[in-house]
């Protein structure tokens, strides 16, 4: 089997475009089911980590919040998981990034690509981490 | 440690190294500078909020370390890393998706045994 010659195939390129299928129930399945209303009803998986530990992980909440982002609601779902704002500013920036290498080079810049900003990333997901754990009153607001 | 620079380069001789380190993002004339790998953020900041913190947050580590390694001038650790972001990121993402599905394997057969004895369902 000659794998370079399928790998540069040019309708495998488009392979990704399938990934549209799942993706597309997923998202209509959590904007018909609501995780935090539902009692027993429709599947939603926990995290194992909060099996397991009992603890929150910074993916904690994630379900409701996509449910209210699909609803708009967008300040529950920022309380549900604040991790969506940093996922929200990569997809732009990264977008930016694309679309400014084609068509205006002179303005070029890419946020992805700078240390401070990744760093920046891990002090921030660690950190809340470990500050969504406590459970003291100006802590608590950030538990899921 | 000996730098000079021009218009659009800038050159660093690493004298103990007794090595050239161009610096920038220098065009495709120069041959030292391999291709910018990607860093995988958006995948690893993705496997963080869905299901595996872990290996998600492993992925993030590894995809900084790609900017800083980069922008310091290593560039095969810079691809090295590039490579373990995306397997460790792969790895949250596949292996979550695997264990929902068992998962919903033995709920469905869970649901199906309480219809099937009458239970009260939920």
């Amino acid at each position: 089997m000659d794998f370079k010659k399928i790998k540069s195939s040019k309708y495998l390129k488009y392979g990704y475009l399938l990934l549209g299928i799942p993706i597309f129930f997923l998202v209509t399945y959590y904007y018909n089911n609501d995780p935090e209303a539902a009692n027993g009803e429709g599947f939603f998986p926990r995290c194992f980590f909060n099996v397991i530990t009992g603890l929150h992980c910074p993916g904690c909440g994630s379900q409701r919040a996509t449910h209210d982002l699909l609803h708009l609601r967008i300040g529950q779902a920022l309380k549900h998981n604040i991790v969506i704002v940093i996922l929200a500013i990569l997809i732009i920036s990264k977008a930016y990034a694309l679309l400014s290498k084609k068509y205006f080079p002179k303005y070029y810049y890419n946020l992805g690509h700078k240390s401070y900003f990744t760093y920046g990333i891990i002090i921030i997901v660690l950190g809340y981490w470990i500050l969504r754990n406590i459970p003291y009153e100006p802590f608590t607001h950030l538990a899921p | 440690m000996l730098s000079f620079s021009e218009s659009k380069y800038s050159f660093k001789l690493d004298v103990h190294k007794l090595k050239l380190i161009t610096m920038e993002n220098q065009p495709t004339s120069s041959g030292q500078v391999p291709e910018r790998p990607n860093n995988y953020l958006i995948l690893a900041i993705v496997t963080t909020f869905l299901c595996c913190n872990i290996t998600g947050v492993v992925s993030i580590v590894y995809a900084a370390q790609v900017n800083a390694k980069w922008e310091g001038g290593n560039y095969e650790g810079a691809i090295s890393d590039s490579k373990n972001a995306k397997l460790w990121g792969l790895i949250g993402l596949i292996g979550g998706a695997v264990l929902m599905g068992i998962i919903f394997l033995f709920y469905g057969a869970m649901i199906a045994a309480a219809i099937s004895s009458g239970g009260s369902g939920f």
